[in-house]
């Protein structure tokens, strides 16, 4: 080989060594970037607050923000939602000055939006989502954490389902009437929308923001996962631990809730006496032991999965499928029902 | 002109390319010293009042400004932890029964949280609903 040849092999095998070189330099730091990112070591904020009688907590993350102000503002969103909605507080509760009403209340647009949601949730499900049933939870108890529960006798559950049931409720535009002294309970939907409230906070604040918010169980996505994955959420084992999982599925966007007889909860000569309540009885209902649904919005999917544990499986629940809602739920004898689509989820 | 001089790739070229690739998946899987082993922290009203290392058993009684609210029991040997003898009306907390890596207790009237905190597998689920 000539000598100028072999000078020019060289010269070329210098260039594509420094290729090499590079790019194995620039794999490794993908390869570091890579796992660190993927262990999310850094990318998310977690706030946590107890908010509607319930363990409230926000993960958040955002390139744009500071992750920590948009949880803070998450967690005053709710702090401000949870004090207008609660109804046995006294002071700035909206509810609370309309239960001691003794007329027709004017009432503001957000207040009126969130009862008749109620009112429409309580039509489509027969009564099975009620928001008039302040009465009947006060006299179990199930008004405060720190309220001694018992178990009525039958003549106090029968007069104080005289003052319950959504068809005491009335409104009119913003003009809402309580008839025969019920009281209005927003629980099972005022949380839902108090949390769905921060998260459109968080999309306003960053629309790339990612992260969940996990109110009590009840949970709605802010982004997906590193802004790419699906959150793993292991749907709780009803008669488990608090780590057993009966099903996982898979979001990277919407809402999802569950309702059991396991959250809260008092025993008396070993029955068990939970927080919700059939309307038509009076006590607590008896036909599911877990309900779980899927939905865009966790308003809907709070009340809907309330109202999926108190009908049991049944026709009503599988019609949720046509409000863009899937549902899960367990009977009283462990046995698993689901609609259709619900499995959908359960692939990554 | 030996056959070295004309070949790409020599023996110690593959290992400068390798080599690299190699120290950042070793690296990368080093894990922190706060994941290597579990931790129980306890807080009330959002303040850390208490941590301890998962595989230490110990009791310790929860009290807030003086007042008796629970005791943390830390079984070492299993690496788990549960809640006892709390003051709370409905005992939630104490039915929660024994949690480990990534499990917590909440007590809503106490307002007190037992995060027991810990290296979990990637696979392992993000969020439970209940």
């Amino acid at each position: 080989m000539r000598k100028a040849d072999r000078k020019d092999v060289l010269k070329k095998r210098i260039i594509i060594q420094s290729i090499v070189f590079l790019t194995a330099i620039l794999i490794f730091l993908a390869v570091a970037l890579w796992m660190n990112f993927s262990r999310g070591s850094t990318a998310y904020v977690e706030k946590d607050e107890f908010v509607f009688g319930t363990f409230v907590r926000v993960v958040v993350s955002s390139e744009k923000r500071d992750p920590k102000a948009i949880a803070d503002a998450m967690i005053q969103e709710m702090k401000r939602l949870e004090s207008k909605f609660h109804p046995y507080h006294d002071g700035n509760s909206v509810i609370f000055k309309l239960n001691h009403a003794t007329g027709p209340v004017t009432v503001d647009e957000e207040t009126a939006f969130l009862i008749s949601k109620s009112l429409y949730y309580s039509e489509i499900t027969a009564g099975a989502f009620d928001p008039a049933l302040g009465r009947l939870i006060k006299l179990w108890g199930f008004d405060s954490p720190d309220t001694k529960k018992r178990v009525p006798t039958s003549e106090e559950i029968a007069k104080a389902l005289e003052s319950s049931g959504y068809a005491n409720v009335e409104i009119h535009g913003k003009e809402v009437s309580l008839k025969n002294h019920a009281w209005l309970d927003l629980g099972g939907i005022a949380k839902g929308y108090a949390v769905d409230q921060a998260v459109r906070l968080a999309k306003k604040m960053d629309e790339n923001a990612t992260g969940f918010v996990d109110a009590g169980g009840d949970i709605a996505i802010i982004g997906p996962k590193f802004g790419q994955f699906p959150w793993k959420i292991g749907i709780r084992d009803p008669r488990g631990g608090p780590q057993d999982i009966i099903g996982v599925v898979y979001l990277s966007e919407g809402a999802i809730a569950t309702s059991g007889d396991y959250e809260r909860y008092f025993e008396v000569d070993g029955v068990r006496y939970h927080h919700i309540f059939d309307s038509k009885t009076g006590y607590p209902a008896r036909k599911s032991i877990s309900a779980t649904v899927i939905a865009e919005k966790l308003v809907d999917a709070d009340a809907l999965s309330t109202a999926a544990f108190v009908l049991g499986w049944s026709k009503i629940v599988e019609g949720f499928v046509g409000l863009g809602a899937q549902a899960m739920v367990i009977d009283a004898e462990g046995k698993i029902y689901k609609t259709k689509g619900f499995v959908a989820y359960e692939e990554e | 002109m030996k056959r070295n001089d004309l070949q790409f790739f020599s023996r110690l070229d593959l290992l400068f390319i390798v080599t690299p690739i190699f120290i950042a998946f070793f690296i990368a899987a080093i894990p922190k010293a706060s994941e290597k082993n579990g931790v129980v922290k306890v807080y009330i009203s959002g303040e850390l009042v208490y941590e301890q290392p998962l595989t230490r058993t110990a009791t310790w009684v929860v009290k807030n400004d003086g007042e008796y609210l629970s005791t943390l029991v830390v079984d070492g040997s299993k690496e788990k932890v549960r809640l006892v003898d709390s003051n709370c009306p409905l005992k939630i907390c104490e039915r929660t029964g024994w949690v480990g890596i990534g499990g917590s207790i909440v007590c809503v009237p106490n307002k007190i949280v037992v995060k027991v905190e810990g290296k979990t597998k990637a696979s392992e689920i993000d969020i439970v609903t209940w």
